[in-house]
């Protein structure tokens, strides 16, 4: 089992200080809330060559030895919030973060990329800072099969800055898609937009744990994601929106597909302050369940202690309509033809309102692949 | 090219359609007229092959298959079509894909090969434009954010690409204004010809100003109550449904 198996593959790895975490240290089980049904017994590792990486599309790759125009590369240590033992494992490895500073005198159209390649468990961890009035668009990819990427960011955008942050969970990489459990921190100021967008639709076990905190007044928060647990895959989503200044503005949108004996978890919670006042916060999760083994458990989770704000919140688990398959037949498709179809426009929703037309495009491009269209 | 004999249908229980009788000929178009309630939907619901709706009793022939015994799309593909009075919105797919979907999939069932692309693209302009839709719609997702005479349009549309043998216009006049209305009529007289036939479903005599039926029918309570050309429709415009309703309640 996977939390018997760590030890031994971290004292392999060089790390006997995770080794000796891993052996004494407790793994979240179905009796913590966050975890119930998250099984981390079902992670599998099996260790691999590091294999040749061809990004699927251009861009900027973030390393050390990155060099771009107002981009700055430092090493900083970063504290995470200590949850779990996963936490435990990244607060160790973390001496000397990779943080990439983007000033506003970047103006590369490309997207910043940060990629996974775990060769058994890796713990990747980062820093960005999007100083005042910068913009730029942050794509993590991933490289993998049977390996586990452990993936920390600490994210500030700061004053009048925009950040796009994307997450292609899939088999854009021919060499396949590894499990993966992220969790990302990221803090806004005034004025700011931080747009993330998680898209997952490989990988056997995926967990994405999204926090965001308000700093400051007059900002936007936006949260899409798609996520597609088929075959026996695992997909939870947790995240976290901390509505902590008046006059911020959110939207999160999530739709999920669960077929065959998939299990899809979303947990969105949204907590505004007392003195968050003018909040306004919509969160909208949508999901499709096509087989009778599958699973998805929703929980929306809204805590509002102020009085004065606009929150709206929905959660829908449903089947495909009749009345739309019906539609597609009468015009020669066949129901599996129908149906896949409709639940290709179902998913194709989310990734029609990624931004940026390159990666809009692969996105879809994947999906349609995917989806046998 | 349609025989309906007898027809008894129901859903959840409810006998809906109690006995049809109806006979369309190549060449001709039909309307069929009736109060609300009287079955009209249902009728077009169930000659298309909605699975909702179970037929009792009876038999619907169409050039000579019995399409009782086959799924809606073989009905399509055997030249069915229906032009829906709530067309459905597909979000993520364009109308391009899809009406390319569509025709390829009735072509394959003739036998015949995919259009290339660029034919088929000349195709679609030329339809579009019959029924006043302009290029930027084929780009866009199926009816998703359509108003109601867009949709009715792409229907017609829709109609014209697959060159279907018999076509069911159900209440394809509701919601639309007076040049939407001239527009979708302009489109199916254009598509009209000796080889196929239209059944036209409505609930007023106003459509037919444009498409000028070949026999009217009354519709009232799952039964075909009256037959007769026209002229019926112009009086049941303007006397109503009373008197239908009045002369044959005993029957009910």
């Amino acid at each position: 089992m996977f939390q018997e198996q760590l030890p031994a593959l971290f004292e392999k790895w060089g790390k006997p200080e995770l080794a000796e975490i891993a052996k004494n240290g407790s793994f979240p089980n179905r009796k913590v809330e966050s975890w119930k049904y998250t099984p981390v017994q079902n992670i599998q590792i099996s260790e691999s060559e590091k294999s040749h990486l061809h990004l699927p599309f251009e861009g900027i790759i973030l390393d050390s030895n990155t060099q771009a125009e107002g981009i700055q590369i430092g090493f900083e240590t970063v504290d995470f919030p200590r949850k779990d033992i996963f936490d435990d494992f990244a607060n160790e490895s973390f001496q000397r973060v990779l943080t990439v500073t983007i000033t506003r005198k970047f103006k590369s159209e490309l997207p910043l990329i940060w990629v996974h390649q775990p060769t058994s468990v890796s713990t990747d961890c980062i820093k960005i800072i999007v100083q005042e009035g910068a913009t730029a668009n942050f794509v993590e990819l991933y490289q993998g099969n049977q390996q586990l990427a452990l993936t920390y960011s600490h994210i500030l955008v700061e004053g009048k800055a925009t950040f796009h942050h994307y997450q292609f969970q899939f088999n854009g990489f021919e060499a396949g898609m590894p499990q993966v459990l992220s969790k990302i921190y990221a803090q806004q100021h005034a004025q700011s937009t931080y747009q993330h967008t998680v898209i997952t639709f490989d990988g056997s076990w995926v967990r994405n744990e999204l926090n965001v905190t308000h700093l400051g007044e007059h900002l936007f928060t936006g949260m899409n994601g798609l996520y597609v647990a088929d075959g026996t895959r695992l997909v939870d989503n947790h995240t976290n929106l901390e509505h902590a200044k008046p006059n911020g503005e959110s939207s999160e949108f999530y739709k999920g597909i669960a077929m065959d004996r998939g299990q899809a978890v979303f947990n969105g919670r949204i907590h505004v302050f007392q003195d968050a006042q003018k909040t306004n916060a919509f969160q909208n999760n949508q999901n499709l369940l096509l087989s009778n083994e599958a699973q998805i458990n929703a929980k929306p989770q809204l805590e509002i202690f102020a009085d004065d704000v606009k929150c709206s919140h929905g959660a829908t688990v449903g089947r495909l309509r009749q009345d739309e398959i019906f539609y597609l037949q009468s015009r020669g498709l066949s129901k599996e033809t129908a149906t896949q179809l409709l639940t290709n426009a179902f998913g194709a929703e989310v990734i029609e309102k990624i931004e940026n037309q390159i990666l809009r495009s692969y996105c879809l491009e994947a999906w349609n692949h995917k989806m046998g269209i | 090219m349609l025989q309906i004999k007898n027809l008894h249908a129901q859903i959840e229980g409810k006998p809906i359609l109690k006995g049809i009788n109806l006979e369309v000929k190549a060449g001709t178009v039909h309307a069929i007229m009736g109060p609300n309630g009287s079955g009209k939907s249902t009728l077009s619901a169930v000659i298309a092959g909605r699975e909702e709706y179970e037929v009792t009793e009876g038999e619907i022939w169409f050039n000579g298959v019995n399409i009782l015994e086959l799924e809606p799309e073989e009905r399509a593909r055997e030249g069915l079509f229906l032009a829906f009075q709530y067309p459905i919105e597909i979000p993520g797919v364009s109308n391009a894909n899809f009406i390319k979907m569509a025709v390829n999939e009735v072509r394959k069932h003739k036998g015949l090969e995919s259009l290339s692309a660029t034919d088929f693209l000349k195709l679609m302009r030329e339809k579009a434009a019959l029924v006043g839709l302009k290029d930027d719609f084929l780009k866009r997702s199926v009816n998703a954010g359509f108003s109601g005479g867009e949709k009715k349009r792409n229907e017609i549309f829709q109609l014209a690409m697959l060159e279907p043998k018999l076509s069911i216009l159900d209440e394809t006049d509701s919601g639309l204004d007076i040049d939407a209305l001239r527009t979708v009529a302009e489109g199916v007289n254009a598509l009209k010809n000796s080889e196929n036939a239209f059944l036209v479903i409505t609930h007023y005599q106003r459509l037919l100003d444009y498409i000028v039926p070949d026999v009217v029918h009354v519709l009232y309570d799952g039964r075909i109550v009256e037959t007769g050309d026209k002229n019926l429709a112009l009086k049941l415009e303007d006397q109503g449904y009373d008197w239908v309703i009045e002369k044959h309640k005993q029957e009910a």
